[in-house]
């Protein structure tokens, strides 16, 4: 009699059990998901493009490795995420150079100069708009060039 | 009463114990925001490139001999690409209803014929678009030709 009871509750218990919260299920999702983003887990630079640059597609396979950003949009020029020019005032102006961003480098160069040590050569990355016109990006590098920075990388989107 | 004692111990309930996956759970809920903050969904690449030289002929005179140095100058022009070289002729590629790979097939006709140092230089107008000085440089990639330098076409 008591060995039915048992039996009884034991097969309550089942049934309840199999209506409640399956983890399995999730635990399924959560593996996926974890193998899916330790796939794409990246353990060197991440560089993320700022919003409003859609970046040309290329073959290139080379990471890209710390340096200093210039993103260049269809309305401003950005040195480090911080705007430095409009891209219409720099188009109109005569001048080769671009002040706003003589001035960040500069002051980048200063404040790296001050943290002390031979630093080796900056390297800057062009983040460039794929529709920007190669006038205004002659600009931006000769701006470069001129400060001292010559060794440039220009940032694209790695074709699948 | 022995053989009720015995079928008792053969047949008594033994409790199997439920997995504990909750502990593996809280690890995973903790690493999946941390990984979800390092990924990378969108891969960018980097091509370094030289910067274009003011004063620099766009298409250089004919090379010594002994230089052995194949200068392919890439003209981009809104509707075909230029191609120079230097001291051996040009040759113009129509980009209206060319096929994606006609810049690099003529670039690897190109550098087919030459086993020494071979380089390109890109001359773009002053409204040529970005994307096209890339497209440029993955043709000459493609084409073996990997030092592919932007030059001034005195026109900016």
């Amino acid at each position: 009699m008591k060995s039915r009871a048992n039996r009884r509750s034991r097969w309550r218990k089942s049934a309840i059990g199999s209506g409640g919260v399956s983890l399995i299920s999730m635990m399924d999702i959560l593996v996926t998901l974890l193998l899916f983003l330790l796939k794409s887990y990246v353990s060197g630079e991440v560089m993320v493009p700022p919003a409003g640059v859609t970046l040309p597609t290329s073959t290139a396979q080379q990471d890209p490795a710390s340096s200093l950003i210039v993103a260049i949009d269809h309305d401003a020029i950005r040195f480090g995420g911080e705007r430095v020019a409009s891209v219409s005032e720099t188009l109109a102006s005569n001048s080769p150079e671009i002040p706003g961003l003589t001035e960040r480098l500069q002051g980048a160069r200063a404040t790296s100069a001050a943290a002390g040590g031979a630093s080796p050569a900056q390297v800057v990355t062009i983040q460039g708009d794929r529709d920007v016109e190669y006038r205004l990006l002659r600009k931006v590098m000769f701006t470069l060039s001129r400060n001292g920075y010559d060794n440039v990388s220009l940032a694209v989107l790695r074709k699948a | 009463m022995s053989k009720r004692r015995g079928r008792r111990r053969t047949g008594a309930h033994v409790e199997v114990p439920d997995l504990e996956i909750m502990p593996m759970l809280n690890v995973f809920i903790a690493i999946i925001p941390l990984l979800l903050l390092s990924a990378a969904f969108v891969q960018i690449s980097v091509i370094p490139t030289t910067l274009p030289t003011a004063g620099a002929p766009a298409v250089p005179a004919a090379a010594p001999p002994e230089a052995q140095a194949l200068v392919v100058t890439v003209s981009v022009q809104p509707d075909a690409w230029q191609l120079d070289v230097a001291g051996a002729g040009s040759r113009r590629i129509e980009r209206r209803g060319a096929a994606p790979t006609a810049l690099e097939d003529a670039l690897k006709a190109l550098a087919a014929g030459h086993d020494g140092e071979r380089r390109v230089r890109i001359v773009a107008g002053a409204t040529t678009r970005y994307e096209d000085i890339i497209d440029v440089m993955d043709a000459a990639r493609a084409a073996g030709m990997p030092d592919a330098a932007l030059a001034d076409g005195g026109e900016v």
